[in-house]
């Protein structure tokens, strides 16, 4: 079925609304944007951050996790290891690891990253791009080290397809 | 009692429908070829699991959520801004499904043929749509229900009745392919549930 590639990037069944996802760093440490705060311009760092505030303009943490959290606001494009959304994201979410967007979730944008978890009842308008050789995932983290390899099959030594195929007929 | 009253009295419930002609889609996807798949409906976690492993770009455009709006728009162009609206940027890439659901019911066929005229400029040559249209039914959900992928071949389908039911357009092939220019229905099938289901071709000829 499919022929899919044995790939890694398997998606994992969202979490029980109940069970809180893992947000914090090994060391428990997080920042914290708060509900009455308004960022305007760029976020960098090197720890995990929630963000229940608004914040315009650039995220990156590519190493730690971000969350948008349910009061959060976000026009901005947001680089991070993880990321969970449960608030209000415009812009472009690009992660090594793992996107996880739950239902009271509402983005308008595109999501990039090798695994992407929706929740049901999230409301979604854009792109959400899984392929290991996305253009905007190699751009990111072009020295990334995720834990997964991007693909667990060899390279069958075929040329790789080009982004925009014209020929392809599925169905047929 | 009227067919909608009844049903009323017993709400619809979920069910599994096999799907053949959407497995169909899938089935010949090349691993190693990269595809655009444009999504009508809502975004559905069930879709997402179906597509992972592939090299694939799922646009997502939500159309239930503009029905109303769509409905009370009466010019085509503004129709159609609507629609470019809410596409996502195509990037260099051209659409290789479109994943209609049972969505044209709940379009006319001057907004089906807008939605078409939309698309074309997107649509990779061979592009297809697929689409479920209801056809022994004379009566359908007021609101389109959810429809998800269960495994390639069986979708989940959840009838939404809460805002009662409408008569169905019933639409025909033929009609159908008028509103759909530049689109031929390569194949159709009659599914369990009273539907007709469709994989439309388009053909840049």
């Amino acid at each position: 079925m499919f022929n899919k590639k044995e790939s890694s990037s398997a998606v994992e069944e969202p979490r029980p609304v109940s069970q809180p996802a893992r947000r914090e760093s090994s060391d428990g440490h997080r920042a914290v944007i708060g509900a009455s705060i308004h960022v305007d311009g760029e976020l960098r760092g090197e720890e995990d951050l929630l963000i229940e505030g608004k914040v315009k303009g650039t995220v990156e943490l590519k190493k730690n996790s971000v969350t948008i959290g349910s009061s959060g606001e976000v026009k901005a494009d947001v680089f991070a290891h993880t990321i969970y959304v449960d608030g209000k994201m415009h812009g472009n979410l690009v992660a090594s690891e793992r996107i996880v967007v739950r239902k009271s979730a509402e983005i308008r944008g595109s999501i990039t990253s090798l695994r992407v978890s929706l929740e049901d009842g999230a409301r979604f308008n854009g792109t959400i791009d899984m392929d290991p050789d996305s253009e905007a995932l190699k751009k990111a983290f072009s020295n990334r080290q995720s834990s997964q390899p991007v693909r667990s099959t060899p390279n069958t030594g075929k040329p790789e397809a080009k982004d925009t195929d014209k020929s392809a007929q599925p169905g047929a | 009692m009227t067919a909608a009253a009844s049903v009323h009295e017993e709400p619809a419930k979920s069910y599994e429908l096999r799907v053949p002609l959407f497995q169909s889609i899938f089935e010949p996807f090349d691993p190693e070829r990269r595809y655009v798949v444009l999504d009508l409906g809502p975004a559905r976690s069930g879709l997402i699991e179906l597509l992972v492993g592939l090299r694939c770009r799922l646009d997502v455009i939500g159309l239930p959520d503009m029905l109303g709006h769509l409905q009370s728009l009466e010019e085509p162009e503004r129709i159609r801004q609507a629609i470019k609206a809410s596409l996502p940027p195509p990037r260099g890439e051209f659409v290789n499904v479109v994943l209609g659901w049972n969505l044209l019911n709940y379009l006319d066929d001057e907004r089906i043929q807008v939605l078409a005229q939309a698309l074309k400029s997107r649509l990779a040559p061979g592009a297809c749509l697929h689409a479920l249209i209801e056809y022994s039914s004379r009566h359908m959900p007021a609101v389109p229900g959810m429809m998800t992928p269960r495994d390639a071949g069986n979708l989940l389908v959840e009838p939404d009745e809460n805002d009662g039911l409408i008569d169905t357009p019933r639409y025909a092939r033929a009609r159908l392919e008028a509103a759909l220019p530049g689109m031929r229905a390569e194949q159709t099938m009659l599914l369990g549930n009273g539907m007709q289901e469709y994989l439309f071709r388009f053909s840049t000829s």
